[in-house]
């Protein structure tokens, strides 16, 4: 309504200049006020954007009606009319711009809205899937851990029988647990007196280290020779020495490596009783299998 | 006031054709133009809705101006420059409507920053939570 104000005044106010330019034909011709033009420009701007120029057509038809209003020519007399009329368009094509910065802002919400709805179904399902891997990982989890409790069940009854194992070989061997490792005393019946080379039939005890040696081929034999005083300290240094080599000997001809095996001559030095007796000689007249306990590296099983 | 008693004279000196002329004369000469009672109303309205939709805070410049205009419209009316004062109507009522049309605009875009804002809360977060993964 205003419009039609604004068209009701402009056309009266068209045919008043058009009679006043009749009227006065000498006046210098009249022009569009000042600042129409910028009017105008402001009004194509906004009529070009894109985004606005359909969006509040309403408003733009009465920017348009402001501006062509504005645009009239008018003498230097009703220059008052002419400032106002500029005013009015500037306010008018403001006032479209906003209602159509407007309209553009609800329209953007739509898609905005469309976006938060998306973000959030894929929270959701993120979430989803997130839970659900959640519960996978756990039942994963479970599963290797009841794995790895088998396992070590497993690896405990093995150690468990292993360690039976090595026990009922140690007790077959009659050997002694020390620091050094097992120590297995072979008595003198394996020597005639004097002579280092083994007597046949007094192998029992050395078939059972290579039994015991065959089944632990990780373990390695340190093999020693003990005599009596009887005799110089340099034979029987040497007789111990011979004696060892000849049990090693003895050891790799029933396929132990000797690479596993050394021999040394202890001599008289170590008696384990005393010489001035049958029994006491006889006692010290020995060798003993010492055999290592298997280094820490390849021991997997405690 | 005037119009009475002068009627009142003419009725008696001259009769009711005399009066009827009289009538016509003084309304074509004497009497001062309207005051632009429309124009102003609209511009009060139109600044009422400006106010009621919290222009002050939004559009405050415009407000003022209209504002103003109005003030200067009223005095114009008071100096019996009505014409001056249908035209700071007018403006006044346009800076009014312009006032309400930005505020409506800051409002509608403040609405979309905030959802912007939001959808990129949740997606930050949505990011985070997968980096956790």
């Amino acid at each position: 309504m205003n419009t039609e104000l604004f068209t009701r005044n402009s056309k009266a106010l068209a045919t008043a200049a058009a009679l006043s330019l009749a009227l006065a034909g000498c006046a210098s011709a009249p022009l569009a006020p000042p600042g129409a033009a910028e009017a105008r420009t402001k009004l194509t701007r906004l009529q070009s954007d894109p985004n606005l120029a359909e969006r509040a057509p309403a408003a733009l038809k009465d920017a348009e009606t402001a501006v062509r209003t504005a645009e009239q020519p008018l003498s230097k007399a009703d220059a008052e009319l002419g400032a106002h009329r500029v005013y009015i368009a500037d306010r008018t094509v403001e006032i479209a711009m906003a209602r159509a910065s407007t309209r553009y802002a609800e329209d953007q919400r739509a898609k905005l809205g469309d976006e938060r709805d998306r973000a959030r179904l894929d929270a959701r399902t993120k979430e989803a899937d997130a839970a659900r891997s959640d519960a996978t990982i756990a039942r994963n989890d479970a599963d290797a851990a009841r794995a790895s409790a088998d396992a070590a069940r497993d690896s405990a009854d093995a150690a468990n029988r292993d360690a039976d194992d090595l026990q009922r070989q140690i007790d077959a061997l009659q050997a002694e647990a020390t620091d050094r490792g097992l120590v297995l005393t072979l008595g003198d019946v394996l020597f005639a007196t004097g002579k280092s080379d083994v007597k046949v039939g007094a192998t029992s005890n050395l078939n059972k280290l290579v039994t015991f040696l065959n089944k632990y081929p990780d373990r390695s034999v340190q093999i020693e020779g003990h005599t009596d005083n009887v005799g110089s300290e340099d034979s029987n240094q040497g007789l111990s020495q011979r004696r060892a080599e000849s049990v090693k000997a003895y050891l790799v001809q029933q396929g132990i490596a000797g690479s596993r095996l050394t021999a040394v001559g202890m001599g008289e030095n170590q008696p384990l009783a005393g010489n001035e007796s049958q029994s006491g000689r006889q006692q010290n007249r020995r060798v003993v299998a010492v055999i290592e306990n298997p280094a820490p590296a390849s021991a997997s099983v405690e | 006031m005037l119009t009475p008693s002068r009627t009142h004279h003419g009725l008696r000196l001259t009769g009711a054709a005399g009066l009827a002329g009289v009538i016509l004369l003084a309304g074509a000469c004497a009497s001062p133009p309207p005051v632009p009672t429309r124009s102003l109303d609209a511009a009060r309205t139109a600044v009422t809705t400006a106010e009621k939709a919290d222009a002050g805070r939004f559009a405050a410049a415009e407000l003022a101006a209209a504002r103003e205009k109005l003030a200067q419209a009223d005095s114009a009316v008071t100096g019996e420059n009505m014409l001056a004062a249908e035209r700071l109507a007018e403006q006044a009522r346009v800076e009014a409507e312009l006032a309400s049309a930005r505020t409506d605009a800051a409002k509608a875009m403040a609405v979309n920053a905030d959802m912007r804002k939001g959808n990129d809360v949740l997606r930050d977060e949505m990011q985070r939570t997968g980096e956790q993964r």
